[in-house]
């Protein structure tokens, strides 16, 4: 612990054209260091998403830079989205072994697999992940749950750097995301996972994370806090919600 | 549902189909009789000539001859279609501004019967097969096209994003996402091209050739052979009819869903 894997500095991001613009982020500093499961947490319309995506490379800053201090080759951040939005047409499989065909493993693994051979690595960590049974089905022969977990294989075959998640339980009825929450943990144990994880749910956020960052939006007021006595302080969280005057926008990080 | 319930309604089909065929011949024979009483040409008409003169047809070969001869101009042309409008329809269906750009152009071409460019495909292309396939594959295009373009839309954008999280270079998108995507949309827009290549055909077999089903027609009606005519018409409509229903064979599911 202790280096990041991923560093923010100064990101400012407006969206939207002419009159209709706003900033969704500003000036932001963050930090995600090397093995954490991070937590963004924050109201509906703060940023968070915005802020993965900026992680995940999808959407350009206006300003500010992006540095991945370990990682100087194109070993970029794997992103899931709170919709598995699996290929419908091609098997669990097939749609678990998708990255391994892309451009980018290529140039990073310098070698080109052939198909039967990425069937094979989709189905060993499908079965290392606990639904190899799931290997030959198609999407729509899967429950919400096996869904998502196919979606979160399907990024991780790639080993990305760090493993960002957008609300990936959002969508999920309460046994089946509390199921999905154990699996996650388990999974990040085994494989070594950095990961940042948002979510809008502060009991969600305050069972998976090392650390809370916090977003009070509309525009970005960050701040994160620190697992103390291996729990958060409740009372501490709820005052950092809780939303502040939009017009003064600053960056304010409790450590 | 048992499957003596499935057999039953499939019988019941069969056997509406056939009286409906049959309904349909005693119209055709009682409307060229009724009608024939004044117009000698008429009465010939009627499934007493027609169905003698198909026999003629087919004993001497000539049938299955024209048959194959327009389906191979179908054929062509649709492959042309096929060639052009599904590049065209990715351009379209991925880039918004070319779309928009080229809206007046495409709309036009489009709502232009392909038989006004008759004149023109035969002085370009002189007689012979390839205007006939020149405007089979006009008529067909514009289907193969727009329904490319309209199931390229249709895709999830949410696909894309994670193509592109993945790292997929633009021609994987298009390898892995966009193409597998608008099959099945593509192979819908090919049955209707299909539908409409065959409507085209006959008309542009009567400009400039010497075979295939549409020249049948212009031959029979210059021999006042009208029991021929008739029996050329139902040859048309009867390979049009199986063409598009082979086709709506191979467009079924290719996957069995009861593994549940």
């Amino acid at each position: 612990m202790g280096t990041d894997a991923l560093r923010l500095s100064g990101i400012s991001l407006t969206l939207g054209q002419g009159s209709e613009s706003h900033q969704v982020l500003e000036n932001v500093d963050l930090g995600v260091r090397t093995g954490e499961l991070l937590v963004i947490l924050g109201p509906s319309g703060s940023g968070k998403s915005t802020l993965l995506s900026v992680m995940a490379g999808l959407i350009h800053p206006d300003a500010g830079e992006i540095s991945r201090p370990e990682d100087p080759d194109a070993h970029l951040p794997g992103i899931v989205f709170q919709e598995p939005l699996l290929l419908p047409w091609a098997t669990v499989a097939d749609n678990v072994a998708l990255g391994l065909r892309y451009r980018r493993h290529r140039l990073r693994t310098g070698s080109r697999m052939r198909a039967p051979e990425r069937r094979r690595a989709a189905r060993a960590l499908l079965g290392e992940l606990g639904i190899g049974h799931l290997a030959d089905r198609y999407p729509d022969q899967l429950s919400g749950g096996q869904a998502q977990r196919v979606a979160i294989a399907r990024t991780i075959i790639t080993e990305p750097s760090i493993l960002l998640m957008d609300e990936p339980f959002g969508a999920l009825d309460l046994a089946t995301r509390s199921d999905l929450q154990r699996w996650l943990l388990e999974l990040r144990a085994a494989r070594d996972l950095t990961i940042v994880f948002v979510t809008h749910d502060l009991e969600e956020a305050q069972l998976l994370g090392d650390r809370l960052v916090v977003l009070n939006g509309p525009l970005s007021q960050v701040e994160t806090v620190e697992r103390a006595d291996g729990t958060f302080n409740r009372t501490d969280l709820l005052r950092h919600l809780t939303p502040v005057g939009a017009d003064t926008p600053s960056f304010k990080e409790i450590a | 549902m048992s499957n003596t319930g499935a057999f039953t309604s499939r019988t019941r089909l069969y056997a509406a189909r056939v009286a409906t065929v049959a309904m349909a011949c005693g119209l055709w024979w009682l409307g060229t009789q009724l009608g024939g009483r004044n117009n000698p040409i008429i009465a010939q008409f009627g499934p007493a000539d027609a169905v003698p003169a198909f026999v003629d047809l087919w004993v001497d070969g000539s049938a299955i001859r024209d048959a194959i001869t327009s389906l191979r101009r179908l054929g062509v042309g649709l492959l042309i279609a096929v060639g052009l409008g599904v590049p065209l329809g990715l351009i379209l269906g991925m880039r918004a501004g070319v779309e928009q750009a080229s809206a007046p152009v495409v709309q036009l071409l489009r709502m232009i019967s392909p038989l006004a460019w008759a004149p023109a495909a035969v002085s370009v292309f002189g007689i012979g097969d390839a205007p006939v396939t020149f405007l089979v594959a006009i008529a067909a295009i514009w289907p193969v096209a727009l329904g490319t373009a309209a199931g390229v839309r249709a895709l999830s954008p949410g696909w894309t994003k994670v193509a592109r999280s993945l790292g997929a270079a633009p021609i994987e998108h298009l390898q892995t996402v966009v193409l597998p995507g608008v099959r099945p949309q593509i192979l819908t827009s090919v049955r209707l091209a299909l539908g409409v290549g065959w409507i085209v055909l006959v008309p542009a077999e009567m400009l400039g050739v010497d075979s295939g089903l549409g020249y049948a027609v212009l031959n029979a009606r210059d021999r006042l052979d009208y029991g021929q005519l008739a029996a050329t018409i139902i040859v048309i409509g009867s390979i049009g009819y199986m063409i598009d229903a082979i086709f709506q064979r191979l467009l079924s599911p290719r996957r069995n869903r009861s593994v549940r």
